[in-house]
């Protein structure tokens, strides 16, 4: 059971990474576009995307910063640089 | 969807985190409800619908908590400890020496303390006010910078007008000082003193207040730096030290331009603040020197730095004796006599408090001096990657301040240690080791914790204004 949810949360994780290698977002646009590609992993637990990203934040995987966007202040997630020239090396 | 977002802070331990884990949780829920309201739902069943996609809010909560726990750096408190009990070994272990004439006795109180008491006294005051300073929030300190800033330049300015006043009060037949209340008035501020470092990190709460403003901002900012850099210098030929307190808020400032906290334009401004407080002052010396407007020691002072002075050399004769290990020796007369560096010490090395390292090369050898600059060196280093890697831009420039501090202090008593630049009344200090604001030391690496405990919890900006019972009721 604790195999299970450790690959499904290894596997959310590389879906962001993916995600966030094409460009900065924030939370509710990550959501979005997941849907619009009918990746549903978060379908009915949206809320447990934010763990998922404030972990990467927090380990330096992933850097955030605040931007204004539609009216709102939004905080954005970005791969870290080191964090990024890793991946660009894997896909090479 | 405030039930849902209450329900799920609820299970978040470490409130600091609260405001922006809600605000962020906020935003995506009302995006949802916009897109839901878009796609023909009344506002009603738009927010149940998006607040039922958020799933359950004390799962979330839960791996919310785990992830947001106040980061303590263990190693670098066990670090500073430990940099605390070597330095108290050291100072005890020289104190021994037979030639170490300048080593005298301290009075704290009723207390009399040989100078590695007196160090460790220092240490375990440091640590207590370093772990003091790390259960503060440094927002708070931000919050109240003004006029905690103001106090303590004001509190300063009277201490030293009382000294000015009380050396005036000697009598003329016994050469003692007449009783005043200007002793009482003097003492009863002496604490400014010591604290005047912290203008370091209160002028980045000063910075943060200005946030948003312009060319205003900018003169208001530039007013607390000289007025910061003039009181500073104080009465005891403190320049160097309020050389470096202004280099630092300098630095603040440079970085608050570059940050956009006060709106100017980015180049010209720097480049005009950093060209005026470098060649003011320049000038300004020049002019004195050459119209011997300067005092005695001044002088002396201003020569010492663009000509040979002996205490130069003399560091310099004593450090080509250094060996790896242990204590080295010089030779005189092509070699006819040679002098253990443990002998030189005393004759050579004029003030004991600046010439820590020296002394340790002296004695125990290079490697050990080497040692302890490598360890300090490192703590100041972790302090700069903690600001770095902190999300709030005010803990970041706070804390570039107070390791910037740290730094210039190190690098000049390394040069003063290594005999490239001379002491005269300028009590400088190694961080953590030498018997001299060690206090201040550890208080520094203090805020520097508190910034990374917070470093998860905190956004890139916080509202740090002072709120009053009315505003309250207004909002």
């Amino acid at each position: 059971m604790a195999e299970e949810k450790s690959h499904l949360t290894d596997n959310n994780e590389s879906l962001v990474l993916k995600l966030l290698s094409e460009k900065d977002m924030y939370g509710y646009e990550m959501i979005r576009t997941l849907r619009k590609r009918s990746e549903n992993v978060f379908e009915k637990k949206a809320g447990m995307l934010y763990p998922l990203l404030h972990g990467l934040e927090g380990d330096g995987t992933l850097n955030s910063y605040e931007q204004y966007c539609r009216g709102k202040m939004r905080k954005y997630y970005s791969i870290a640089k080191e964090q990024k020239g890793e991946e660009d090396l894997d896909t090479q | 969807m405030e039930e849902y977002i209450k329900k799920l802070l609820e299970q978040v331990r470490f409130q600091k985190a609260h405001k922006a884990i809600g605000d962020e949780l906020r935003t995506h829920i009302e995006d949802q409800i916009e897109t839901n309201i878009s796609e023909g739902m009344d506002r009603e069943t738009a927010e149940k619908i998006a607040v039922e996609d958020m799933g359950d809010p004390v799962e979330t909560g839960i791996a919310l908590d785990k992830v947001h726990r106040p980061q303590v750096a263990w190693g670098v408190i066990v670090a500073a400890i430990g940099v605390g009990l070597f330095g108290a070994i050291i100072h005890f272990l020289l104190g021994k020496l037979p030639s170490s004439s300048d080593y005298g006795i301290n009075i704290i109180g009723n207390i009399t303390l040989d100078n590695a008491g007196y160090y460790l006294y220092n240490v375990v005051c440091g640590i207590v006010i370093m772990l003091g300073m790390y259960l503060i929030d440094y927002t708070m300190v931000a919050k109240y910078s003004k006029v905690v800033a103001a106090l303590l330049l004001i509190s300063y300015t009277i201490k030293n007008f009382a000294f000015y006043k009380r050396i005036e009060n000697f009598d003329p037949e016994y050469g003692t000082e007449i009783p005043s209340v200007y002793q009482s008035i003097e003492s009863f501020f002496s604490w400014s003193g010591p604290c005047i470092f912290l203008l370091v990190p209160l002028f980045a709460g000063i910075l943060y207040k200005y946030k948003g403003q312009k060319y205003k901002g900018l003169i208001k900012s530039l007013i607390w730096i000289v007025v910061s850099g003039l009181v500073a210098t104080g009465i005891n030929n403190q320049e160097f030290r309020a050389l470096v307190i202004v280099i630092c808020l300098l630095v603040e400032l440079t970085i608050a331009i570059e940050k956009e906290w006060i709106k100017v334009p980015k180049v010209q401004s720097v480049t005009a603040i950093w060209s005026f407080f470098t060649v003011v002052p320049i000038v300004l010396i020049r002019f004195m020197y050459d119209n011997k407007i300067l005092s005695l020691s001044k002088m002396n002072l201003v020569r010492s730095l663009f000509g040979p002075a002996t205490s130069k050399s003399k560091v310099k004769e004593l450090l080509s004796g250094v060996k790896t290990f242990g204590s080295g020796s010089v030779s005189y007369m092509g070699g006819k006599i040679t002098v253990s560096t443990l002998d030189l010490i005393s004759s050579r090395i004029s003030s004991g408090k600046c010439y820590m390292i020296t002394k340790v090369a002296a004695v125990f050898g290079g490697a050990l001096a080497f040692a302890i600059i490598t360890v300090v060196a490192a703590l100041i280093i972790f302090g700069f990657v903690s600001t770095a890697k902190t999300k709030n831009q005010l803990g970041m420039v706070m804390g570039s301040g107070c390791m910037l501090w740290l730094a210039i202090n190190a690098i000049l008593n390394m040069f003063i240690s290594f005999g490239m630049l001379p002491t005269y009344q300028y009590t400088s200090f190694f961080p953590f080791i030498s018997n001299h604001k060690v206090v201040a030391s550890y208080a520094v690496l203090g805020i520097i914790l508190s910034i990374y405990k917070y470093k998860d919890a905190y956004p890139q900006h916080i509202d740090i204004t002072i709120r009053t019972k009315s505003k309250n009721l207004e909002s």
